[in-house]
């Protein structure tokens, strides 16, 4: 996705219900299927318990620093059909499963995948992130 | 004879009366070194094949090669650990370990290409071996501590209180001679102690021999350690020779930082694309975006594939223990969770995946406080550094669920009652004997049935390198192929000697024929000599093709290794050879496996690889539609009657009886092995000549 494209994305503000609602842990029937893929022990699967462990599996780093630091090296493959529905039936999360559908037209290799969809969840992890922060920032102070 | 490579003897160590002797190299100097070295000691030596691992006459071997301590690249770190295992299920097969660093060099540097080690001591000891003279230790002050602080511990009391560049006189004897050197180690920690199955023997940070258990095969010795320190040197029948091989190979086929043939497209992935342009630093694959480091690599390497990192956590990790556990998405907590990993001695590859496979039970209510596993770890913060430092620990020290783990985690899962239902859903991958899923055994076949035929997952990358990950991550890239599919077949085909390139053939069919399987048997024979015997390190070795060395890239293997063999020993060897010496090895193994019990039956995978399609792309030469391309291996299973059927054939090619699966007394013969067969007939366990 280049940087004109990437500034055309916009997601409405969410909710504090709606963040907790995104980032709650899942259960066994609600995971989702990674595939870690490395030279020192091959394809492992990884089953996915929370966006944020996806933002980590797939990118490779702590989910509400995924700006700052970019991803890591490590292929991380996705069904991404699979990803865009449980991004949207478990998650929640319907407008960030539109435009990760959206983004993925035409990006038919991992690394082209992976530019395509990091600027959206980047936007949307802050989003997210801005939500909690102020949530925190307005609960009482420990006497 | 040779003129090179060896020293000359080999300590044998009998911890139950505490006697030392040398054996002669020359006595066991047509096994190359090695592994065929540790096999031929282990016959000898092991009259009873049948018993345990944690019989006290179970003999454990640390090999070096003629390679050892030489400048040969890649191929001077090495030392190879054999013996009866603990860890393989149904039976723990006699079988093999390895691991880097700098150990086999510092025994050569003693005066000794390796060390057999026999029975069990009634109190902790270690081996103390400087130069010629061996004593047994008391280890009680060792007994307890983790594996860094135990090789400190060494450290200062063989070489006091030196800093790294100084200078000592390791004996107070007249021209015992200086060093720099710190002795070198390899010990066992808290799992070893604790007879766990999955315990490994750790060397220098993070050099793990992990296959096997034999770190809780040396914690039922009461053997802590064994440290070696010498100040001679390895004999080179063509010095001059070696050192010209040497700068050769490393200006033909290294990696130039200053100028790389090869360069990854895409710097974020440079770990990844490491695997097909070798770049220094690239083996911890999960380390390569954040944190400060510079490569390191053992002894003698070229190539120097790991990184120390500027925490000082996960030094000398370099492969499959950097993805112990990541799931909090920091760095340092990856680093701190496998340095943990490494200083309690368990084996990563027992453990890697164990603590995903839990969570699933977890979370399907099966596992946890009061749940049909119980267990109080904090399975609610799976993601937290607390949870991999309380897991491992339980692991090593066999509180709460660490009591079933530390028997491994197939142990575990079998007496839990999970064993059938989750290796036929792939809730746990798990193939054959025990191990975890490495490369996808319904596909890269030669890796699976190499697995299945010896005693355990092979572990060598030659191959896959080239057929897998080239193609994978060209692919991931978006790169073309770096060579076209039947152009890789035909040169590995032409590199190993094998001369079809349909044994590099991975589509449905392909996986099945006489090709395939003498594609299999060349493997198996290559790397039980040039890799196990002479010490060639994995992720060097074979090189068949080469993606640094130019337009042609043309690979060093199989030019190389015989002229670095010929300069070290003086020995003329041919690449055939060599091949022979590999499979009398392999043979003489497999005679050890069939007399402690294998039959035909008992090769057969778990059910998954039968019944469940793969679903992730998974690139692979293969003739589909009569042309060559890198198929992507979807919704491929393994056949079982077409399997049955090519494990017979494989047997008949290996000069087995094909019903049995048994080496018979022809082949064993003809391969110089008649005492084996005496050995096998007397156990009611000779394959039938013809059948």
């Amino acid at each position: 996705m280049t940087e004109a494209s990437e500034a055309q994305v916009r997601f409405d503000a969410p909710s504090l219900e709606f963040v907790q609602h995104a980032i709650r842990e899942l259960g066994f029937e609600e995971r989702f299927t990674v595939t870690k893929m490395s030279g020192g022990i091959g394809n492992t699967r990884v089953e996915v318990y929370s966006f944020p462990q996806l933002v980590n599996v797939l990118f490779g780093t702590k989910w509400d620093r995924l700006a700052p630091e970019g991803s890591k090296a490590t292929l991380a493959w996705v069904d991404t059909d699979s990803l865009c529905r449980w991004l949207h039936d478990v998650v929640g999360d319907t407008e960030l499963a539109d435009a990760v559908r959206a983004s993925l037209e035409g990006a038919d290799y991992f690394k082209a995948q992976v530019d395509a969809m990091l600027p959206l969840f980047r936007e949307r992890v802050a989003q997210y992130r801005t939500v909690l922060d102020d949530v925190a920032d307005a609960a009482p102070a420990a006497p | 004879m040779a003129i090179g490579g060896y020293v000359g003897k080999i300590l044998y160590v009998n911890l139950t009366d505490k006697s030392t002797k040398e054996i002669p190299t020359a006595d066991y100097e047509e096994w190359g070194g090695g592994h065929g070295m540790g096999s031929a000691l282990f016959w000898d030596l092991v009259p009873d094949k049948t018993i345990d691992g944690f019989d006290p006459d179970n003999l454990v071997t640390f090999m070096a090669s003629p390679f050892s301590g030489t400048l040969v690249p890649s191929s001077s770190g090495r030392t190879e650990v054999q013996g009866i295992g603990v860890q393989q299920y149904p039976i723990a097969w006699f079988t093999r370990s390895n691991f880097g660093g700098r150990f086999s060099g510092q025994m050569k540097f003693a005066g000794w290409d390796g060390i057999a080690v026999q029975g069990k001591s009634e109190t902790p000891v270690w081996i103390n071996v400087v130069n010629d003279t061996v004593t047994i230790e008391d280890a009680s002050g060792l007994w307890g501590l983790n594996t860094h602080e135990t090789q400190e511990e060494i450290w200062a009391l063989v070489a006091g209180d030196k800093s790294v560049s100084d200078w000592w006189e390791i004996s107070s004897s007249r021209d015992g001679g200086r060093t720099t050197q710190k002795p070198a180690v390899v010990c066992i920690g808290p799992a070893g102690e604790n007879l766990n199955r999955n315990a490994c023997l750790i060397h220098d940070a993070g050099n793990g021999g992990g296959q096997g258990g034999f770190g809780g095969i040396l914690g039922a010795k009461n053997l802590k350690a064994i440290s070696f320190i010498g100040t001679g040197s390895v004999p080179i029948a063509d010095p001059a020779g070696l050192a010209d091989l040497r700068l050769e190979i490393q200006d033909r086929f290294g990696y130039n930082v200053d100028n790389p043939t090869l360069e990854t497209p895409v710097p974020a992935l440079s770990g990844m694309y490491g695997l097909i342009n070798g770049s220094p630093g690239y083996g911890p694959i999960m380390w390569t975006a954040a944190g400060a480091g510079r490569p390191q690599g053992c002894m003698g390497c070229f190539k120097n594939c790991r990184i120390n990192t500027e925490s000082g956590l996960g030094n000398g990790d370099q492969c499959v223990e950097g993805l112990y556990w990541s799931a909090s998405g920091e760095l340092i907590d990856q680093l701190a969770a496998v340095t943990l990993l490494d200083q309690v001695g368990t084996n990563v590859y027992d453990m890697v995946d164990a603590h995903p496979y839990l969570l699933n039970l977890y979370k399907m209510g099966v596992l946890g406080p009061g749940k049909a596993i119980p267990s109080d770890l904090p399975w609610d913060r799976y993601d937290s550094p607390e949870f991999i430092e309380a897991f491992t620990l339980a692991v090593a020290n066999r509180t709460d669920i660490g009591a079933d783990l530390a028997d491994g985690l197939t142990r575990a899962v079998i007496k839990w009652g999970r064993w059938e239902e989750d290796t036929t859903s792939g809730l746990l991958p798990r193939p054959q004997w025990g191990f975890p899923e490495h490369y996808d055994p319904r596909l890269e076949v030669e890796w699976s049935y190499g697995s299945l035929f010896g005693d355990r997952d092979i572990n060598e990358h030659g191959i896959n390198w080239l057929v897998h990950w080239m193609p994978t991550v060209t692919a991931a890239v978006g790169q073309a192929p770096l060579m076209p599919a039947e152009e890789l077949a035909t040169r590995i085909a032409e590199g190993t000697g094998v001369g079809d390139p349909k044994g590099w053939d991975y589509s449905a069919e392909g996986i099945y024929t006489d090709a395939k399987a003498k594609a299999v048997a060349w493997h198996r024979h290559y790397t039980r000599f040039w890799k196990q015997s002479i010490g060639m390190c994995d992720w060097a070795w074979p090189m068949l093709i080469n993606f640094n060395a130019g337009d042609d890239y043309d690979g060093a293997t199989p030019t190389y290794e015989p002229l670095l063999f010929k300069a070290v020993t003086g020995t003329d060897m041919t690449w055939e050879q060599s091949l022979e010496l590999g499979r009398k090895i392999w043979n003489l193994d497999r005679a050890i496996w069939v007399l402690q019990g294998r039959t035909r039956e008992m090769e057969v995978y778990t059910n998954y690889v039968y019944d469940k399609p793969t679903d992730v792309p998974y690139f692979l030469p293969a003739i589909e539609n009569g042309e060559w391309g890198y198929s992507i291996c979807l919704g491929r299973t393994l056949d079982r009657e077409k399997f049955d059927d090519f494990k017979t054939r494989f047997y008949k090619l290996e000069g087995w009886d094909s019903t049995t699966g048994w080496p018979t007394r022809a082949g064993l013969s003809e391969l110089g092995l008649s005492e084996v067969a005496d050995a096998l007939d007397g156990a009611g366990k000779l394959g039938a000549d013809g059948a």
